[in-house]
C-alpha cells in the first residue's frame, strides 16, 4: 500500500514538474515576444529620428556596457526609453518585466496549490475505498466466525457512517440470538439427560417395592391372608406408579416445549372450579374445608387446562401437607395489572431457609419428605413453569400461626 | 468476553471509613449475570447490598475491581460518558420513585429520553404505558398517584429507554404487599417481554422467591445463591 502511495506522489510530482516547464516556457516565450517589441519600438523611433541616435545609444551605453543587440537588457532598454520619454514627451508601452517574476510565481504556486488539491481528492477517494473495502473485510470476516460458532468478536464500525454502525448493532443482535440458540441447544440436551437420570431414579423406588409385593406374594411361607395383603399393597404401589408417571410425562412435555402453553381469553372462575374439583375428593377423605373466596368472575388469558394443572398442584400440597379437619382457602382478588390466586392452608409450614428452594425439579422440603412418604417434588416445578410461560409469577408465605399462603399472580 | 453475560463484577472492593471505624460495604465481590434474567440480591440492612447495587450502576465508584456492562467496563469511561452510557444502557427505579413533581406522568417517562435528545417513540411509549395500567393516567401530575401508580411510572420511565439491565433498589419498599407484588409481578413480565435484564435489592423473601436467581449478600460478600 505504501509503495502504491509513493508512485502515486512520484506521478503527482512529475505532473507538477511537466506542469512548471510548460509554464515557465509559455511565460518566457511571452516575456520573449515583449521584449522584442521593445526593441523595435526603439529601432523604430531611431528611423523615426535619426537626430536622436547619439543620444539613444548613449544613454544606451551610460547604463549598460553590453551590446545593445542582446536583448537580455530590456532593464537598460526601458530607463533609456524613460529618459527619452522625459525628454521629448514620447508616450510608449513597456514590457511588464517587474511583473514577470510575480506572474510567475503566481502561476507556479497555482498549478502546485491545484496538483496538491487533485491529490487531495484522489487520496480520499481510495481511503474511503480502503476503508469500504475494510468494513466487508471485517464483515465477511464476522459471518465466517459466526459460522465457526464464535459470537463474541463482533466489528463495532464506530469511525463508519450510520448506516454501518446500524449494521453492527444488527450484527450484535445477530451474534446475541446465535449465541442463546447455541446455548439453549446445549442446555436443553443437559436438561434432558438430567431429566432421564432424574426420571428413572424416580422410578426405581416405587418399582422396587412393587417387586417386594410381588415376591412376597409369590413366596411360600405365606397366609392367604398375608397374600391378600401383600396383593392389595401391589395395587397401591402400581397406582402410585401410574399417578407418578403421569406426573413425569406433563412434566417431560411441558419441559420439551412439547406441549405449547395456548393462553385463550377465559373466565378464571372456570379455571379455579375446575382445578379445586379435581383435589375435592382427597380434600373430603381428610375432612380438609376447601373455601373458594371470589367476587364476580374475570377474563383473564390463560391456558385453562394447564393453568388449572398448575393451581390444582397447589392445592394438592395444601392437602396433602395439612392436618384433617383444617382448612384451605383460595381467594382470587383483582389488582391493578394482575389478578392475585391465593391459596391459604393450615397445614405444616415451609421451613424459611427452604422457601426459595421448593420451586426446583425434584425438590422435596425435608419435613415434606419425613410426614409424606409419596411425592417426587414435580408440583410446584410445574406450576411455576406454567404461570412464568404466561407471565405470571408465583411465590410463598409463611403464616404467623402456621401454615403456607401460596400468591400465584396473572397478568390481566 | 462472552456474549451471554450481560454484567459482570469482577473483584469489587468498597470500603468506607478507616481503622477502628472501617466499614467493608462490598469485599471482593465477583458476580455474572446473563442477559434476560431475574436477580434477586437479598440480605439484611448494612449489609451492602445498597452499595453494590450504586457500583453496578455507576453511581459510585468501587476502591477495586471492575464493573462491566454488556463489554464496556464502566469506570474506564470520563464522568460525562459514563452519565451518557448509564442513561442509555440502565435504567433505574429506586424506592422513593423520583418523580420530577412539576411535570406530568408522560413527561416524567420520556425525560431521560429528552436528556440526550433521542427521539420520542411515541408508540411505544403509549404501549408501555398500556401495559403498566397508566394509559389513563398520562396527563396526572404525580402529586394525585397512589404510591403504587408512582412506581408504576418510575418502572415505565426506566423501561422508556430501552435500556439492557434495569437495577431496581427495594422497589417495594413503600407499597404495601398486594401492590408489591403487582408491581414485581409487572417488572418481571415486562422484562421479559422486553428481553431485559433486572437486578433487583429486596430484603421481602417472598419477592425474591419470583427471581430467577437469589444472591444473598452477607457483609460485603456473595453468602448463597440459589438458582430456580
Amino acid at each position: 500500500m505504501d509503495g502504491k502511495s509513493d508512485k502515486k506522489l512520484t506521478g503527482y510530482l512529475l505532473a507538477y514538474l511537466a506542469f512548471a516547464v510548460l509554464f515557465s516556457g509559455f511565460l518566457f516565450s511571452v516575456w520573449r515576444y515583449h521584449t522584442a517589441k521593445e526593441l523595435q519600438r526603439v529601432l523604430f523611433l531611431l528611423a523615426e529620428h535619426p537626430e536622436l541616435e547619439t543620444e539613444v545609444i548613449g544613454l544606451w551605453e551610460k547604463y549598460d556596457q553590453q551590446d545593445f543587440t542582446e536583448l537580455t537588457t530590456t532593464d537598460a532598454i526601458i530607463s533609456a526609453m524613460e529618459t527619452i520619454e522625459e525628454k521629448y514627451g514620447y508616450r510608449m508601452e513597456y514590457a511588464p518585466r517587474r511583473m514577470f517574476w510575480g506572474f510567475w510565481c503566481a502561476g507556479m504556486l497555482s498549478g502546485a496549490v491545484m496538483t496538491a488539491v487533485l491529490g487531495y481528492f484522489d487520496w480520499r477517494g481510495r481511503r474511503k475505498n480502503e476503508l469500504f473495502k475494510e468494513q466487508i473485510r471485517q464483515l465477511s470476516e464476522c459471518l465466517a466466525r459466526f459460522q465457526r460458532g464464535e459470537f463474541d468478536k463482533i466489528p463495532g464500525f464506530d469511525n463508519a457512517s450510520e448506516e454501518w454502525m446500524q449494521l453492527g448493532e444488527r450484527l450484535k443482535e445477530l451474534g446475541f440470538y446465535f449465541a442463546a440458540l447455541k446455548k439453549r441447544l446445549g442446555e436443553e440436551e443437559n436438561n434432558t439427560k438430567a431429566l432421564i437420570t432424574d426420571i428413572s431414579h424416580q422410578l426405581k423406588t416405587p418399582l422396587a417395592s412393587l417387586r417386594m409385593s410381588y415376591e412376597l406374594v409369590t413366596g411360600d411361607a405365606v397366609t392367604e391372608d398375608e397374600q391378600r395383603e401383600f396383593q392389595a399393597q401391589g395395587e397401591k404401589e402400581m397406582q402410585k406408579l401410574e399417578e407418578l408417571l403421569d406426573e413425569l410425562v406433563n412434566l417431560s412435555r411441558l419441559e420439551m416445549h412439547m406441549i405449547a402453553l395456548k393462553p385463550v381469553s377465559a373466565s378464571l372462575k372456570e379455571t379455579v372450579t375446575e382445578a379445586v374439583s379435581r383435589i375435592y375428593m382427597k380434600a373430603r377423605q381428610k375432612d380438609i374445608t376447601v373455601g373458594v373466596e371470589m367476587e364476580g368472575d374475570f377474563t383473564v388469558c390463560h391456558d385453562v387446562k394447564w393453568t388449572a394443572e398448575a393451581f390444582a398442584n397447589v392445592l394438592e400440597n395444601a392437602v396433602k401437607y395439612s392436618e384433617a379437619h383444617t382448612a384451605v382457602t383460595v381467594r382470587v382478588v383483582p389488582l391493578t395489572t394482575n389478578v392475585l390466586i391465593e391459596v391459604e392452608d393450615e397445614g405444616m409450614g415451609i421451613a424459611k431457609e427452604e422457601l426459595s428452594q421448593i420451586y426446583q425439579r425434584f425438590y422435596r422440603g425435608s419435613r415434606a419428605k419425613e410426614t409424606v412418604k409419596e411425592g417426587a417434588g414435580v408440583g410446584l416445578y410445574l406450576t411455576r413453569m406454567i404461570l412464568e410461560r404466561q407471565g405470571g409469577t408465583i411465590s410463598a408465605k409463611r403464616k404467623a400461626r402456621r401454615g403456607t399462603v401460596f400468591k400465584m399472580t396473572l397478568p390481566l | 468476553m462472552n456474549t451471554d453475560i450481560i454484567l459482570q463484577l469482577e473483584d469489587l472492593v468498597k470500603y468506607y471509613g478507616s481503622g477502628e471505624s472501617l466499614v467493608r460495604a462490598v469485599d471482593h465481590t465477583s458476580l455474572q449475570v446473563e442477559r434476560g434474567r431475574f436477580t434477586a440480591i437479598v440480605g439484611r440492612s448494612g449489609s451492602g447490598k445498597s452499595t453494590l447495587l450504586h457500583l453496578i450502576g455507576g453511581l459510585d465508584r468501587p476502591d477495586e475491581g471492575r464493573v462491566i456492562i454488556d463489554g464496556t467496563d464502566i469506570f474506564s469511561l470520563k464522568n460525562d460518558q459514563l452519565a451518557q452510557f448509564r442513561r442509555k444502557k440502565i435504567g433505574f427505579v429506586f424506592q422513593d420513585y423520583n418523580l420530577i413533581p412539576s411535570l406530568n406522568v408522560w413527561e416524567n417517562v420520556v425525560l431521560p429520553l429528552g436528556l440526550d435528545s433521542r427521539k420520542v417513540d411515541t408508540a411505544q411509549i403509549n404501549e408501555i404505558l398500556r401495559k403498566i395500567g397508566l394509559e389513563d393516567k398520562k396527563n396526572a401530575m404525580p402529586s394525585v398517584l397512589s404510591g403504587g401508580q408512582k412506581q408504576r411510572t418510575a418502572i415505565a420511565r426506566a423501561l422508556a429507554s430501552k435500556p439492557a439491565i434495569i437495577l431496581a433498589d427495594e422497589p417495594t419498599g413503600n407499597l404495601d404487599s398486594q401492590t408489591e407484588l403487582d408491581v414485581v409481578s409487572l417488572l418481571k413480565s415486562c422484562v421479559q417481554e422486553f428481553g431485559q435484564t433486572l437486578v433487583m435489592i429486596t430484603h421481602d423473601e417472598t419477592i425474591a422467591q419470583m427471581a430467577d436467581r437469589i444472591i444473598e449478600i452477607e457483609d460485603g460478600r456473595i453468602g448463597g445463591k440459589v438458582e430456580n
